[in-house]
Parts: structure tokens; C-alpha cells; sequence
């Protein structure tokens, strides 16, 4: 027990950040980053050595959120979107925006593509990864991450807008 | 693209690295998790594994002599023994017979002696004693026993002498060899003279010989409690046992007449079939194996009430399909034998005990008239646990050499990890080997 609650002091708030940018809320979060110790406690023989041990739990913490949400239907109709770019320039320099709120928008996001835009732009994956790991097409990938893009743009249009009115 | 970018760039700068510190609850709960689940795989049974240890490591640690009847003692010196004054008496007038057995490197010699007895002083005696006959026995320790022959003492009550490693207040009085004189010094270094040299022979034979070691082979056959299939619920009354065999070495340790203790190490084999069964190509996998080639199969029994009513046959690959399961453990029993009947040429025991099994091999064939296919099955533990009741009948053919015969049942505790569709898989075995004892 001693050894288990060491990794967990180490690594919890790491995880936990992941499983926040994940999950849809905070209470789903707590679940997933608990199912992922789990799985890390009960895996850890299974971890070789070759891997940063981080990276292990990093992955593990992932694929947890990832089975949480991930459409259950091995079917998936393919709609190649080509999204026409809004070409709305608006100042993102500004760096006071609260983290809170940037995850809060992450959150609010559809699950899909709150799944892909994470894994896409936060942790590298590339599309072709992704579709594997959600059992989507790559065209569903880019489009749900270009769709997941301008959500996220609107609603950080909005607040730039209200707060120049204040 | 640039607003993309934007937009990437600002919620990789925010949160790429986002650590925040969860509530405490959450830990909580993962441990009392945890502690459930660590009770939860500490059955009983593990002990076994843990006592069958013990007893390989037993093998080896107290070899195979038995240390009760023998001091190591160095053959050249004097023994000197305290007796009371009465018993003496009683020795200079019955001409009491005392055997030594001496050991030197490889060969134990039994001397039956004769004493007589010359009074020195009020203290002191000195016995002389004429060698009478010898025997020789090889054996592997250094080490010396001294008896006292019972049935030679005149009032038939046993004389306990008890022997003093004294050498310098005897130095003169004594001649170097056999010679016992006894002295009232109590500060010395006792052993007791309780065996006679008849019950040091009676443990010399095959009764004595504590430890055997057999080559063990047996034919299995595979069963279930349930007629259920642990591959396919849709399988249910289709599954069949077949034979199979199990080979190994048996250790086994007699702790008293009545109770002894075996062990060892087993290969064994458990085999089921289905046989004309429909097999069909799917694309999810809903069964509990793995192919090789990566395709799937959904299979449907044979026989026709459960086919119609959940598949078309229209789209089944074959209806002669047959589906092999091969499964095989290493298997290291602890069991503990009560002896029955029988006495020394035959003897019956009760046999009760676990074994631990760790999981060698697992395959899945199956073969249609159009396709063969290999596998692997994905609910298999690799631990699992047998317990394990038998009869032994045992034919002792010399003091070397016993065969016995014993028919075992052993049920699995602990084979699949899911979807067992209540499959509970046992075997009933008939093994036999060829045992030496030492």
C-alpha cells in the first residue's frame, strides 16, 4: 500500500490535470483519474521499462477517459466536411484568460470533440493515431477537430465581446 | 489557419501542462479499493503453494538420516556414563550387553559388547567390555549411537545410563578402546540410552525411509459440473470432455505412520470439444477467443431449437464445424495422505489437498470442411486452484521400491476470468508411478 499511495502522491495531479481536459465535468474527472489508478495498480507489472514511467500513466489516464466516452457503435457514417474557415480576426494576445475558463470550454464541448482536440492539439496525436484509438475514419477525426476549433472560437468571441462591453 | 493556430496555441499554453491536485476523497476510495481486492485474491488455497515450498525446501534442508538416534560424537572417545549405585549392582551381576554403533565417514558399525565390572573406589567403576558381534552399515553422517540392550538386563526393567563426554578424569583409569566407566559427575554432557538395538534395526527398513520420490503419469478426463461451453454461451449442451494426460514428478514425506504429505510438479492437460457445430463469420468479436488470422466467428450448437430461434443458417460459414480446446497448467499439488488400510506389503490412503496451477498452454482449433483456424482463448487465468481428492493404493515391492495406483478428482477453482457461462471445469484422473524411497 505504501508503494501505491507514493505513485499516487507523485503523479495525481499530473493525471488529474489530464483527466479534467477530458472528462465533461469535474465529477467525471474524479471517477476517470480513480478507474485509471485502478488499472495503473493493477497493470504495473505489465509496464516495461523502455517508456518514461509518466508517459505509462499519462497513456493509461487516457485511454480510461477514452473508453468513458468513446461511441460504442463500430459503425460510423463517414461525412468528409470541408469546413469553410471564418476568417474573424480576433486577439487572442490576450493572455489574462483563466484557466478555469479555458477548460470550462473544453468541457462543454461534445464528447468527440472534446476527445479529439485534446489528443490532437494537446498531446500530439496525430489524426491517423486518433482514428485508430476512436475507431473513427481520419475525415471524421479532422472535421470533429475542426468543428471542435470553431466552437471553441465563438465562444471565445463571446466573451471578448462582453467583456468590451463592460 | 492562423486563427487555428491562435486557438491551438492559446489552449496548449493554458493547459498542455494543467496539474491540479484532486479532492483527498479520491484516494480514499482507491485504497479501500485496492485492500478489497488484495483480500479478494488471497484465497485459502494459496497456502498450498506456500506448504509445497516448504517441502521442496524441507528436502533439502534436513537430509535423509534420521538425526533423533544418532550423536555426532567423534568414535575414539571414551564414554563415560553416571549410573545410580543399584543399577550397578545390577550390572556387575547380570553381565549387561551394550551395543555401540560407531560411524565414521560412509559406514555405521553396530558392536553388541559384553560388560564386566571391576570396582575401583567408593566413586569410580570400571567396566570392561568384550566385543561380542559386529555389524556394518553404510550411511552418510558422522556420528555415533549408543544403546543398551533391554533384554539383557536381569531385572528386565530398562537401564537408562547416561553417558558423560569426560575424558580427562578417566585418562588413566581407562584403556583407549572399549571401555565405558561411570562417575557421579553431574556437570557433564548427557545422552539417554532409551532404543534398543532391536528397534534401531526395525527403523532401518523400508517403514523408516521417510522420503520418496516417484515419476508420476496419469490419464485424465475433462469434465464440467455444468453442460455449458466457457467459449460461447450459444455452445450450452454441446460441450464434451475428452481424455487427456498428466506427467510429472511426485515428492512425497511420511511424517508418522499414519499421516504423510506429498508433493511435487505435474504437466496436465484439459480438453474439450464441440463438435457439428454452425459457424459463422461476424465482425465482432462475441466469443472468448482470439484467432490467429484476426477473423471472427460466432458459432450456434448443433442442434436445431437454439439455432432457429437466434441465427438464419442461410448465413453460416459450415454446420460441421468442430471446436478443440486444449488447456494445460504446470501444476504443483500439496496434499496430505491418511493411511487407511493395509499394512506393510499393501496399503490404502485417503488423499485430500490443492493444487496451485499456472497456465502453460492454452489453444483453440477449429476446423470446418472449408477452413482451420487456431486460437487462443481470452478468458483464461493464469493462476488457477484445484482441490484435489483421491484414493491411493500403494504395493510396496521392496524396501526400495513401492507402485501405487490412485484415482484423483481435482475441481477447478479459479480457471476463467469471465464469461464462464457458468462452465466449471473438472477432471477425474487415474495416476500411477513407481516410487523410491530413502
Amino acid at each position: 500500500m505504501a508503494a501505491q499511495s507514493e505513485i499516487y502522491e507523485l503523479y495525481a495531479d499530473v493525471l488529474f490535470g489530464i483527466c479534467l481536459k477530458y472528462s465533461r465535468n469535474y465529477q467525471d474527472a474524479e471517477d476517470t483519474l480513480q478507474d485509471s489508478f485502478l488499472i495503473i495498480f493493477d497493470k504495473i507489472t505489465q509496464y516495461n521499462k523502455k517508456g518514461s514511467f509518466e508517459g505509462w500513466l499519462k497513456r493509461i489516464a487516457i485511454n480510461t477517459a477514452l473508453q468513458k466516452y468513446r461511441k460504442k457503435t463500430p459503425l460510423e457514417l463517414v461525412k468528409e466536411v470541408t469546413e469553410i474557415e471564418d476568417l474573424v480576426e480576433i486577439d487572442f494576445k490576450d493572455k489574462n484568460l483563466d484557466i478555469d475558463f479555458l477548460l470550462n470550454l473544453i468541457q462543454q464541448l461534445p464528447d468527440q470533440y472534446r476527445l479529439v482536440f485534446n489528443l490532437y492539439v494537446l498531446d500530439s496525436y496525430s489524426h491517423k493515431e486518433i482514428s485508430k484509438m476512436l475507431n473513427i475514419s481520419e475525415g471524421t477525426s479532422k472535421s470533429n477537430l475542426s468543428r471542435a476549433r470553431k466552437k471553441l472560437k465563438i465562444a471565445l468571441e463571446t466573451q471578448q465581446k462582453r467583456e468590451q462591453n463592460a | 489557419m492562423d486563427i487555428n493556430k491562435n486557438i491551438d496555441q492559446l489552449f496548449q499554453e493554458k493547459l498542455k501542462n494543467l496539474e491540479t491536485t484532486p479532492n483527498k476523497k479520491v484516494w480514499k476510495e482507491i485504497e479501500s479499493k485496492i485492500s478489497k481486492k488484495k483480500r479478494r485474491i488471497f484465497p485459502f488455497w494459496w497456502f498450498s503453494s506456500g506448504v509445497a515450498a516448504l517441502l521442496i525446501i524441507g528436502f533439502f534442508v534436513f537430509p535423509f538420516n534420521d538425526t533423533k538416534h544418532q550423536i555426532k560424537q567423534n568414535t575414539s572417545k571414551k564414554i563415560i556414563t553416571k549410573t545410580p549405585d543399584k543399577k550397578i549392582d545390577s550390572f556387575i551381576k547380570g553381565g549387561a550387553k551394550i551395543i555401540i554403533i560407531q560411524k565414521n565417514e560412509n559406514k555405521i558399525t553396530a558392536s553388541e559388547k559384553k560388560l564386566s565390572i571391576k570396582k575401583r573406589d567408593n566413586n569410580k567403576l570400571t567396566i570392561k567390555i568384550n566385543s561380542v558381534r559386529k555389524e556394518t552399515i553404510k550411511i552418510s553422517k558422522n556420528s555415533v549411537l549408543v544403546t543398551k540392550n533391554e533384554k539383557n538386563s536381569k531385572d528386565k526393567k530398562p537401564l537408562i545410563m547416561k553417558p558423560v563426554l569426560d575424558e580427562a578424569k578417566e585418562h588413566q583409569a581407562l584403556t583407549p578402546e572399549n571401555e565405558v566407566a561411570s562417575n557421579n559427575n553431574k556437570d557433564s554432557k548427557k545422552l539417554d540410552f532409551t532404543k534398543s538395538i532391536e528397534d534401531y534395526k526395525e527403523e532401518k527398513n523400508s517403514d523408516k525411509k521417510s522420503w520418496s520420490i516417484a515419476p508420476v503419469f496419469a490419464v485424465l478426463n475433462s469434465n464440467s459440473f455444468t453442460n455449458t461451453s466457457p467459449i460461447h454461451h450459444s455452445l450450452s449442451g454441446s460441450t464434451k470432455g475428452k481424455s487427456s494426460i498428466s506427467y510429472g514428478v511426485q515428492v512425497a514425506y511420511q511424517i508418522n505412520k499414519k499421516w504423510g504429505i506429498q508433493s511435487g510438479f505435474h504437466l496436465q492437460e484439459m480438453r474439450f470439444e464441440n463438435n457439428q457445430i454452425a459457424v459463422i463469420s461476424s465482425d465482432i468479436n462475441a466469443s472468448n477467443i482470439t484467432f490467429n488470422s484476426d477473423e471472427n466467428f460466432v458459432f450456434e450448437s448443433g442442434d436445431n431449437t437454439s439455432f432457429a430461434s437466434t441465427s438464419s443458417p442461410l448465413s453460416a460459414l459450415s454446420l460441421d464445424g468442430e471446436l478443440a480446446q486444449n488447456y494445460s497448467y504446470y501444476e504443483i499439488p500439496i496434499e496430505i495422505k491418511y493411511h487407511l488400510l493395509g499394512q506393510n506389503k499393501f496399503k490404502t490412503h485417503l488423499i485430500g489437498g490443492f493444487s496451485t496451477l499456472f497456465l502453460q498452454g492454452n489453444q483453440i482449433r477449429l476446423s470446418t470442411s472449408e477452413l482451420n483456424e487456431v486460437g487462443k482463448a481470452t478468458n483464461l487465468n493464469n493462476i488457477n486452484f484445484s482441490g484435489n481428492i483421491g484414493i491411493d493404493l500403494n504395493l510396496n515391492l521392496n524396501t526400495n521400491w513401492s507402485m501405487h495406483i490412485n484415482p484423483m478428482l481435482k475441481t477447478q477453482f479459479n480457471t476463467f476470468t469471465k464469461n464462464t457461462n457458468r462452465f466449471r471445469p473438472y477432471s477425474i484422473g487415474l495416476y500411477t508411478g513407481i516410487h523410491y524411497k530413502f
